[in-house]
């Protein structure tokens, strides 16, 4: 059974169907991903201009840290559940799309980029959180986090143009 | 008043016939357009959440206001004008859209709101914002995730 087989499979499935069919509720969930990449993204945002050391100056980079993140999780909830059902429901044109591809190889990346630095650098943040400029490691984690996620989010949008 | 001799002239325009006739143009500007407003809701998303003090409680109101309004701002007008020439592109369509004009309302009533209401909420001294702080809030969300949802709807009904 090859990929295409199993993406067939399952947007052929009941739920998946009436999904993709539906009047309604496909554009509600579709408008919930948009609008949960605000929820999201802006307080990535910020973190990453913390990292950056342009926003955030004043504050220990932990403390915006340990106020945003809370947020971003609630807002990568969302995406990741309203995400896992439009795939759903049109798993074989995401299958065809180089897009599609383009945005799971990015968010790929970018979750990589996440693990290094809470594994690394963000473990000793208490030695560097006031240090002006941040060092290089975290300027490295923030640029990263801005490229790769607008890119996820460029290809996530080119992906429902059928370019 | 008879709208349609307006739209008809910017549907008319040389940038929106240009955008129109280029096939990555829309795309490109309408991308451009959602980073942008990923930037403006999500900015003003976070000052309302930390003034109704849900997930931000430790940094000042005032301080959020200080560090996020030059990015409100230049999204604001990056959505604009990436919004105007993606209007101008298809400006007929827009005339027939039973979602544009209620996007549009909501969009002017959501930033007179947030230069005037929001903005002084956001300026007091109290780090939790006013006592009508969470009122003006919630009222901010509302008509920013209006205008989100109506856009949204653009592209459906």
């Amino acid at each position: 059974m090859s990929i295409v087989d199993i993406c067939q499979m399952l947007q052929d499935m009941g739920p998946a169907t009436s999904l993709r069919e539906s009047q309604f509720m496909f554009p509600v969930i579709e408008g919930s991903h948009l609008l949960g990449l605000a929820l999201m993204m802006a307080p990535v945002l910020m973190f990453d201009l913390r990292l950056l050391g342009v926003l955030w100056k004043k504050e220990p980079a932990s403390e915006i840290r340990n106020q945003f993140m809370p947020i971003t999780v609630a807002g990568g909830l969302l995406m990741v559940s309203t995400g896992v059902l439009l795939f759903w429901s049109e798993a074989v044109k995401c299958y065809n799309s180089t897009y599609f591809r383009v945005k799971v190889v990015m968010l790929i990346l970018a979750t990589i980029n996440v693990i290094i630095f809470h594994s690394t650098i963000d473990r000793r943040i208490n030695e560097w959180e006031n240090d002006s400029p941040p060092p290089s490691r975290a300027k490295l984690a923030g640029i990263m986090s801005i490229l790769l996620w607008t890119g996820v989010i460029f290809a996530g949008r080119y992906t429902a143009y059928n370019l | 008043m008879d709208t349609y001799p307006f739209f008809q002239w910017c549907n008319d325009t040389g940038l929106g016939t240009a955008i129109r006739n280029v096939t990555w143009a829309f795309p490109l500007i309408e991308t451009i357009h959602i980073l942008s407003l990923t930037v403006l809701l999500g900015s003003i998303l976070l000052m309302d959440l930390r003034m109704l003090g849900i997930g931000i409680r430790r940094i000042p109101v005032s301080r959020m206001q200080n560090q996020l309004s030059t990015y409100i701002n230049v999204s604001l007008v990056v959505s604009i004008v990436t919004g105007v020439m993606l209007f101008l592109s298809e400006a007929l369509k827009a005339y027939d859209n039973l979602a544009f004009r209620p996007k549009i309302t909501l969009l002017l009533l959501a930033v007179i709101f947030h230069y005037t209401v929001h903005n002084k909420a956001t300026s007091s001294v109290k780090p939790g914002g006013p006592g009508w702080g969470k009122v003006a809030a919630v009222v901010s969300l509302f008509l920013w995730f209006g205008v989100g949802a109506a856009g949204r709807a653009i592209g459906f009904v």
